[in-house]
């Protein structure tokens, strides 16, 4: 087991830059998992990690060895891929066995490793069977049992469950979960589902445009992003932005001219906000935190008609056309009664709103909302 | 009658069809298209009957009229005579040998080269691909005359002197020019097909580049390896053209000049032709035969997505 350091990595292919100077550390026995949307360089991140693909400029370490210069074997990690990678031509138990056997490893030690590993992952009845009479979910636990026999100090995942119908990604998540608290074997993982990250990730580093936006435990990431992409990112259905000219009322209260109707800012975002006085600022507020408010207009409730009911079971979605004509999403309680057409008023709870700069994007409230957190 | 007519009406109710008229709509047409197969296959495999028919023949009775198509007096005479009076062994190895050299060097050099125009991203791997083939886009009767003034005067190499004319090596680089283009072009494709992953895994688990391709990837192109295989063998062993030009005796040519010298300017040795033909003609069936799988699954693979 060690720990991975990235710093400033950097990886370019003719004229496009993969990935652009990131660093990043991944503490022993984290799982750490790399999200973003296709091309942000996720998956080259995971490639230079695992010597399949040679840095540009910067430095990769594992445990405290400089990597950079040594092969993929010679980096003591296994890796899962996208395809699962299956030899199609040997069995499963010769699948297991390759890698070992190619390090020499002595023959006992390879069978009670092989033994291990398909009774952890219940696969001992499939062993003498080919890769194309198993299953789906089979073949991704083979793939993840030539990982394991391996005992490497990391393990890389490249979207290991992306191939599998729903209901078996979400029983593959819960195995994988559990398989990391057994084996607490440092996972690097990548993948551009955000729920996937979410649940398994003790550590979240959401990347765009080959840089990493930010990193951070799953929920304060969430609650917390930095910028108007991460925002945006996680969280389905996103984040909404509602875009405001920020001045102050007759009372000296900072708030947000949305248009038609006025948004109060909570005060304690005053010294954050008061230099973009004047100035357009982007409001965000994630679907979950909006609220229909029975009680008629008050401070921070918004009017607006429902354009698209969507059940989802848990909850509800409801498409919502504000009276300044934007179109944002309310996630609701799935009892409510309210029909296309309808007039609703909504409330936006004061703890969960986020505000932005347009121009660059960058959280105007992160730090402060950080800190309200450190001292709760 | 009856019985007939109602077993005739379950049959049609059992196969879903409504009226008699379907039913006889449909039977017409599957006759139609017997006949049409049948007439085809008669048109393959007559002229290998009627040689293998000949073949057996006694030499007096090959010419009698009226021609008879099953074999009255069969007899080994005529394929116990070519060996005897002819040096057909010496025919017999020069074409295995020739043929079976061209298949191991195409397979060879075609599957090496092929993986790395599949794998390895150099500069101007395009073109060269395209000029590799494209080479054998060249009709060959084009080249008949460059490779015969080549092969009697080659460029001296190393002090090395003399003539390739009317040797195994002249035919087997000739052969080996033909057929090297076709073999680069399946296996790359072949390897086309193969995910890149798995490479990559190979390397995982401990190997270098070359073995990840010997002992994964060179194993599961073994479809591919069987199909190009018998493409070069069986052109090679079939060719005529430029044995001909290229050889003039038993030490270098190949069967089918061999049975080609039965033809004399005023008379055909039919009976001797045909049991030489026999001879030539047999590696090819008996490969088409239990190879023809491979053949069709080296040639399809990467066509589709699977």
């Amino acid at each position: 087991m060690a720990h991975v350091e990235l710093n400033d990595l950097v990886k370019e292919f003719d004229d496009v830059t993969a990935v652009d100077g990131i660093s990043l550390d991944i503490p022993d026995e984290s799982f750490t998992v790399f999200v973003g949307p296709s091309g942000c360089g996720k998956t080259t991140t995971l490639r230079l990690i695992a010597g399949l693909e040679r840095a540009t400029d910067g430095e990769i370490r594992i445990g405290d060895e400089v990597v950079n210069d040594r092969r993929a074997y010679e980096r003591d990690i296994a890796m899962v891929f996208q395809n699962y990678a299956l030899y199609p031509h040997k069995t499963v138990r010769e699948n297991m066995r390759f890698g070992l056997e190619q390090h020499d490893t002595p023959e006992d030690v390879i069978t009670e490793r092989v033994t291990e590993a398909a009774e952890l992952l219940q696969i001992q009845d499939l062993l003498e069977r080919k890769p194309s009479e198993l299953s789906g979910g089979q073949q991704q636990r083979v793939a993840l049992g030539r990982a394991i026999v391996r005992d490497p100090a990391v393990f890389l995942m490249d979207e290991p469950l992306s191939n599998l119908d729903a209901k078996l990604r979400v029983q593959m998540r819960a195995e994988l979960n559990k398989l990391h608290e057994e084996l607490s074997t440092t996972t690097v993982y990548v993948t551009h589902d955000q729920v996937e990250a979410m649940t398994l990730a003790d550590q979240i580093a959401v990347m765009d445009d080959g840089q990493i936006q930010q990193v951070g435990a799953p929920t304060h990431v969430y609650s917390n992003p930095r910028n108007m992409f991460v925002a945006g990112f996680l969280g389905s259905p996103s984040m909404n932005f509602i875009e405001g000219t920020l001045e102050r009322d007759s009372a000296g209260k900072l708030q947000l001219d949305i248009g038609t109707e006025t948004h109060d800012v909570p005060d304690e975002f005053d010294d954050e906000l008061e230099s973009y006085l004047g100035d357009e600022v982007v409001l965000g507020i994630r679907p979950e935190n909006i609220s229909l408010n029975q009680d008629g207009i008050a401070a921070n409730v918004h009017p607006a008609t429902v354009q698209v009911v969507e059940p989802q079971g848990e909850k509800t979605v409801l498409e919502v056309g504000l009276d300044t004509g934007q179109t944002i999403k309310a996630a609701v309680d799935p009892d409510t009664t309210v029909q296309m057409g309808d007039s609703v008023n909504l409330r936006f709870d004061r703890d969960s709103l986020q505000y932005f700069d347009p121009q660059t994007g960058e959280s105007l409230t992160y730090e402060s909302k950080s800190e309200q957190k450190l001292t709760a | 009658m009856s019985t007939k007519q109602s077993t005739l009406g379950q049959l049609i109710a059992a196969l879903g069809l409504d009226t008699e008229n379907e039913w006889s709509h449909v039977v017409r047409e599957r006759l139609v298209a017997y006949a049409l197969l049948g007439l085809y296959v008669f048109v393959i495999w007559f002229p290998i009957y009627f040689i293998f028919i000949t073949s057996i023949k006694p030499t007096s009775a090959v010419l009698d009229i009226p021609i008879s198509f099953l074999p009255t007096q069969p007899t080994v005479s005529n394929y116990v005579e070519i060996f005897q009076n002819r040096p057909f062994e010496l025919y017999t190895l020069n074409s295995l040998i020739v043929a079976s050299t061209t298949t191991v060097i195409c397979v060879t050099l075609g599957t090496v080269t092929g993986y790395s125009f599949s794998r390895y991203d150099f500069v101007g791997n395009k073109t060269l691909l395209l000029s590799i083939v494209g080479a054998r886009m060249i009709p060959p009767i084009a080249l008949i005359v460059p490779f015969f003034s080549i092969m009697s005067n080659p460029p001296l190499i190393g002090g090395l002197t003399g003539s390739l004319y009317d040797t195994r090596i002249a035919l087997i680089l000739t052969y080996t020019f033909f057929n090297l283009p076709f073999a680069v072009w399946i296996m790359k494709n072949y390897f086309d097909g193969v995910p890149e992953s798995l490479d990559e895994q190979a390397r995982i688990d401990g190997c270098s580049r070359w073995e990840g391709f010997v002992k994964i990837i060179l194993p599961m192109a073994k479809p591919g390896i069987a199909a190009t295989a018998i493409l070069a063998f069986i052109f090679s062993w079939n060719e005529f053209v430029f044995a001909l030009v290229l050889t003039s005796s038993e030490q270098a040519q190949t069967l089918p000049i061999a049975v080609s010298l039965f033809v004399a300017d005023d008379f055909v040795d039919w009976a001797h032709l045909a049991a030489g033909g026999m001879i030539a003609a047999l590696p090819g069936i008996l490969f088409g035969l239990f190879f023809q799988q491979y053949i069709v699954s080296g040639l399809t693979q990467g066509a589709v997505k699977e």
